[in-house]
């Protein structure tokens, strides 16, 4: 079978299918509904990110009264499991976890933030810990009447913590998987280096968000090594 | 507004290709327009980056696929697994033509990165480089697997009657 005949076949089956007229109006009424929810989104993200610094400039002012300890780096706890387990112990979906990726997680330049990402910025955050994906659920950092941020809640099984946290799994408000153009970013078995601090306020994990704009990244032990602290 | 006149040009020229690979991707005629109407929205949110794309429609496919592949990754969680997500039950688009049927049956045949490289390169006809970009695979490998696709299509029982005229009808 040569070009042309291959062309030929896929017309046949091609020209047998009804097409209706292009929806234009409902394209553009949802493309600009999409459109608006990502301006939203960047507004938003950069309150989220403003409102953690504050708070940790707050913690500061407080570690400095000796009465805070939101934004305090408490001392790395050991591993709860090697990290190579965890990493292997997770590919539970048809999702391809991403393996052979590092750096930022992309996010499609649809996020302002208000601080670069650095090893010594990593370390002004209320948490930071490297973690596999185990379940991905509805956000639970929104609050009612002070913007809906488009998060998923995502559950970790922690193989290190770095700073913010003890236990062998953590829950943290993420922004999804998938961007605008349909990359899957990451997925359930992901090995994942996070940092971020409480939408809020409050102590390290209280309505955790893990940020954007490089403080969530994909693991890899030389990035691991600059944040252990 | 000069965006929304852009926009809605291209979206009615590529309009019945998208729907049309979509359906030749193995989606049935609704969700074939509900993928290209997904894809085309997306096109519209990011309007100025498709129009400053060195190659415009490697990248709407590109978008059209990541759709197509998001698609099924949303069916599989919502179905019991299986080793292979099997052709849906769709109408019967092609009435009683015969030949149309027979070529949907040899296309649910291929695995379905052949599948995509075969509609890409016969049916949207996308050249070996834009193809690769579309699928992130390298251009060899489009080679190697259109190859394969048409060694495949070639000896398939579907197709025996239609193989010694598909190239003169």
């Amino acid at each position: 079978m040569n070009d042309e005949e291959a062309s030929h076949l896929l017309e046949r089956l091609a020209d047998h299918v009804p097409v209706r007229p292009v929806p234009t109006e409902t394209l553009l009424r949802q493309g600009r509904a999409a459109r608006r929810r990502r301006r939203r989104l960047s507004v938003f993200a950069a309150t989220a990110a403003v409102a953690v610094v504050l708070g940790g400039g707050a913690a500061a002012q407080g570690l400095r009264s000796g009465s805070g300890d939101v934004g305090q780096a408490p001392p790395a706890t050991p591993s709860t499991a090697p990290p190579g387990t965890a990493a292997t112990s997770a590919t539970a979906t048809p999702d391809k976890p991403a393996t052979d990726r590092t750096g930022a997680l992309p996010e499609g330049g649809m996020i302002d933030c208000v601080e670069g990402y650095s090893p010594d910025a990593v370390a002004r955050r209320a948490f930071a810990f490297d973690g596999v994906v185990v379940a991905i659920g509805p956000a639970r950092s929104n609050r009612p009447g002070m913007g809906q941020l488009d998060l998923v809640a995502v559950t970790f099984t922690v193989g290190e913590w770095f700073a913010g946290g003890s236990g062998p799994s953590v829950t943290v408000d993420m922004y999804p998987a998938v961007d605008i153009e349909g990359e899957v970013a990451w997925a359930i078995g992901s090995r994942l280096l996070v940092s971020g601090g409480p939408r809020w306020g409050g102590a390290p994990l209280d309505a955790a968000i893990a940020w954007p704009c490089g403080f969530t990244r994909y693991y890899d032990p030389e990035t691991a090594k600059s944040w252990r602290r | 507004m000069e965006r929304d006149e852009d926009f809605s040009a291209y979206a009615s020229a590529r309009w019945p290709a998208l729907v049309r690979s979509a359906v030749l991707l193995g989606c049935a005629v609704q969700d074939a327009e509900d993928l290209a109407q997904t894809a085309l929205m997306r096109c519209y949110v990011s309007w100025a980056r498709v129009v400053q794309a060195d190659d415009r429609d490697s990248y709407v496919y590109r978008i059209l696929l990541n759709a197509y592949h998001d698609s099924r990754r949303r069916r599989w969680w919502g179905e019991k697994p299986a080793a292979d997500v099997p052709e849906r039950a769709t109408a019967d688009v092609t009435g009683s033509v015969d030949a149309a049927d027979a070529v949907r049956r040899a296309l649910g045949g291929l695995s379905r990165v052949n599948r995509e490289v075969v509609v890409l390169r016969y049916y949207a006809h996308l050249s070996d480089r834009q193809i690769a970009e579309a699928l992130g695979i390298a251009h060899g490998t489009v080679k190697s697997r259109a190859a394969r696709a048409l060694t495949q299509l070639a000896a398939d029982a579907n197709l025996a009657d239609l193989n010694g005229g598909a190239g003169h009808a």
